[in-house]
């Protein structure tokens, strides 16, 4: 491999960027902003779940808002509804970028990515008249599922359309990453959805697949996207190529097996087999591999020297979302130490980690992605940067407490169930966690500030681009990045 | 990496492998585990669920349950089921081949039901427990599951044994009675050969700590 030439997402012959970056337009602005009504509705339900788990009374007088149903809502407006639009909207952008092809002139993407939202709203509904499946980020009923399904199928028929369309040979990390996660999420959702919702598996095998699905959700499609747009952006924002690139091979491919099997860990003790335990276990500890590849890669790239052009938003959610890659990496190896797997099992811990792998890495990297690419679309600075101050700092907080909150929670409950002596009613376990679950729910408050001055940024930097016009020329955007992501 | 097909074929190489190894050897496995018949009993265990607890586990499942319980029991040696009374034994695969929403559960910000129904000599107090569960619980009351009827005549059989205003009295919905029956049905305490696990030991320095600390 030529290593001068593909370690940089951009070679020196410059093509229309201005005309690729307006073929996709359309479609990357709608997924952006269903993206973020998402993450605001996400946010509520989240708020409200925490509520629930500090006054159990709250919203609990009916069937429709008990804590068991808004907390699957909550899961899957923010894994369905946030993580695939932002995930679509980076994906289309970045592989009509890295294949210097302009997507094909038609409108299916948009009409794919409005039924995937109504899909995604008719599940929901679904779940709180009471017909969830009970599966994790399956609970969706199946006729629901499959309005999804049809409208994943037309959104990567036309990522395929582009990638068939390419013009660049040489395929970047970015592509790896992007084009196989794309490739992946179908088929693995069409076998959890055929084998467990029409009700073939027997037994415990329910639980082995329903772990599989809901970790390669991440491990397989909202991952590899996150870290497609880290490998992307983080050259093109500090003015670098990626440093260490010949280790981006040995993380892509290890991450991906590696991964795909880490689900099965959360069923260590459970009453299945024995090596499907020992089997998920072993895939996290030998995650550390790509993780410290991928860590060398980024980080590497992160610390390689000064940063061109200034902070902004874009390059802190970058540097933020490879420390949270890094930690729960190996955040989840150190927890699944016998000493540690005794307390934290079954636990608030369980959610923290999935919180650090969805929020702190994966939606961090895709607002990040978000900052920087939106501004080179409508050719025009963030509306607000005083909203993208607030977005950012909420995030961060808020993360910190829900997360720190979920940890601490879960090591309390955890301590207190073991120590059966000293805690021998049920409520005493109840009662050593009450405390650091005040945390979480001022966590999501602050989360919920912060999305709702992200989402308002992006409805008024899509209606400047709809009504008004551009301020800046193509050239300008793309010579000074920083320039673009805060009006300043 | 240049080329797209060596790309997509090892995508596709792994998640092949990562499914038969999760997926199709343990639907293989578990299709060679069958109900163990007892001779002496002269019955086979785990029994086919009755209709009724088929319907409630749709009640459990739709209703979330699972997010705060879970529905299996650790051996002595992974946590403190056991010791908490959650059941006679740690669960084991065969107990739910019989069960179409398998509920395992992710978290104990309830206690285990696995063997609730043991716990209980009849259904009246898993009634009470989901219409006014103490006040120290995390369980809010699920009035829902309910209905508040006059009283016409006679008391109804089905009426629950709590404090409501004179001349009215407090059933459940089909709903709620086919969840107690479901609650009432988690009862693993019959002994498969698989559940004579014996933990191992715990090394001579631990007990020796264990016994200071007066275990």
């Amino acid at each position: 491999m030529d290593s001068t030439s593909s370690n940089t997402p951009t070679s020196t012959e410059q093509p229309d960027w201005a005309r690729i970056d307006a073929s996709v337009k359309v479609p990357v602005l709608f997924f952006i902003y269903a993206a973020a009504a998402w993450l605001v509705t996400a946010s509520v339900l989240g708020f409200i779940a925490a509520a629930q788990l500090v006054q159990p009374a709250f919203l609990a007088d009916c069937a429709w808002t008990t804590h068991g149903r808004i907390v699957p809502l909550a899961r899957n407006a923010l894994i369905y509804g946030w993580g695939f639009n932002a995930a679509f909207a980076v994906m289309i952008w970045m592989v009509a970028r890295l294949c210097r092809a302009p997507a094909p002139k038609w409108g299916a993407t948009l009409i794919g990515g409005l039924f995937w939202n109504a899909g995604i709203k008719l599940g929901m509904a679904g779940i709180v008249i009471g017909q969830s499946t009970g599966l994790f980020l399956l609970e969706m009923p199946a006729y629901a599922a499959a309005i999804m399904f049809i409208s994943y199928g037309i959104i990567g028929a036309g990522v395929t359309i582009i990638f068939s369309r390419r013009r660049e040979g040489n395929m970047f990390a970015s592509q790896w990453y992007a084009l196989t996660a794309m490739f992946w999420f179908p088929w693995l959702f069409s076998i959890a959805q055929y084998t467990l919702v029409s009700g073939s598996l027997r037994g415990t095998s329910q639980a082995i697949a329903a772990a599989w699905y809901g970790h390669n959700v991440y491990a397989l499609f909202l991952g590899p996207i996150a870290l497609g747009a880290l490998y992307y952006l983080i050259p093109k924002r500090v003015g670098r190529p990626i440093a260490h690139y010949s280790l981006a091979k040995i993380g892509f491919w290890s991450f991906a097996f590696f991964g795909s099997l880490g689900g099965l860990a959360t069923l260590a003790g459970s009453p299945v087999p024995a090596w499907v335990q020992t089997t998920g276990i072993a895939a996290n500890f030998m995650l550390l591999i790509p993780v410290f590849a991928i860590a060398l890669n980024l980080g590497g790239t992160l610390l390689g020297g000064s940063t061109s052009g200034g902070s902004g938003p874009a390059l802190k959610f970058f540097k933020l979302s490879v420390l949270s890659f890094v930690t729960v990496g190996v955040l989840t190896v150190v927890l699944s130490l016998p000493s540690f797997s005794h307390t934290v099992q079954f636990t608030f811990v369980g959610e923290a980690l999935d919180q650090l792998h969805w929020y702190a890495f994966a939606s961090f990297a895709f607002f990040g992605a978000i900052y920087f690419l939106l501004p080179r679309l409508i050719v025009r600075a963030w509306p607000s940067g005083a909203l993208v101050t607030a977005h950012f700092w909420a995030s961060v907080a808020g993360a910190i407490m829900v997360i720190g909150g979920l940890l601490l929670a879960g090591f309390a409950q955890g301590s207190a169930l073991n120590d059966v002596e000293g805690n021998p009613a049920f409520a005493d376990v109840v009662a050593a966690s009450s405390g650091y679950l005040v945390a979480q729910v001022l966590g999501y408050l602050t989360l919920l500030v912060g999305h709702f001055a992200f989402f308002v940024n992006v409805v008024m930097a899509i209606y400047q681009a709809c009504f008004l016009k551009p301020t800046e020329s193509a050239d300008t955007v793309f010579s000074t990045p920083a320039a673009l992501e805060v009006n300043s | 990496m240049n080329r797209g097909p060596y790309l997509f074929l090892g995508a596709f190489v792994i998640l092949a492998f990562s499914w038969t190894a999760a997926i199709l050897a343990n639907q293989l496995g578990y299709g060679a585990v069958t109900p163990f018949y007892d001779d002496l009993a002269g019955e086979a265990f785990p029994a086919k669920q009755p209709g009724i607890v088929a319907r409630g586990a749709k009640v459990y499942t739709d209703l979330g349950c699972a997010t705060c319980h879970t529905q299996q029991v650790r051996r002595a040696d992974l946590g403190s089921d056991l010791a908490r009374g959650w059941g006679e034994r740690a669960s084991v695969g065969r107990d739910y081949i019989q069960e179409q929403h398998v509920q395992l559960g992710s978290n104990h910000i309830g206690p285990d039901l696995r063997n609730v129904g043991a716990r209980y000599e009849n259904e009246d107090p898993l009634y009470e427990l989901l219409y006014s569960p103490s006040e120290d619980s995390a369980k809010p009351a699920y009035r829902f599951l309910f209905e508040e009827t006059e009283i016409n005549g006679q008391v109804s059989h089905d009426a629950i044994r709590v404090d409501t205003a004179a001349g009215s009295q407090v059933v459940p919905t089909e709903r709620g009675r086919s969840l107690v029956a479901y609650l009432a049905y988690r009862n693993d305490t019959y002994a498969y050969p698989e559940t004579n696990y014996i933990p191992p030991e715990p090394e001579a320095e631990d007990t020796a700590e264990a016994e200071e600390e007066g275990h």
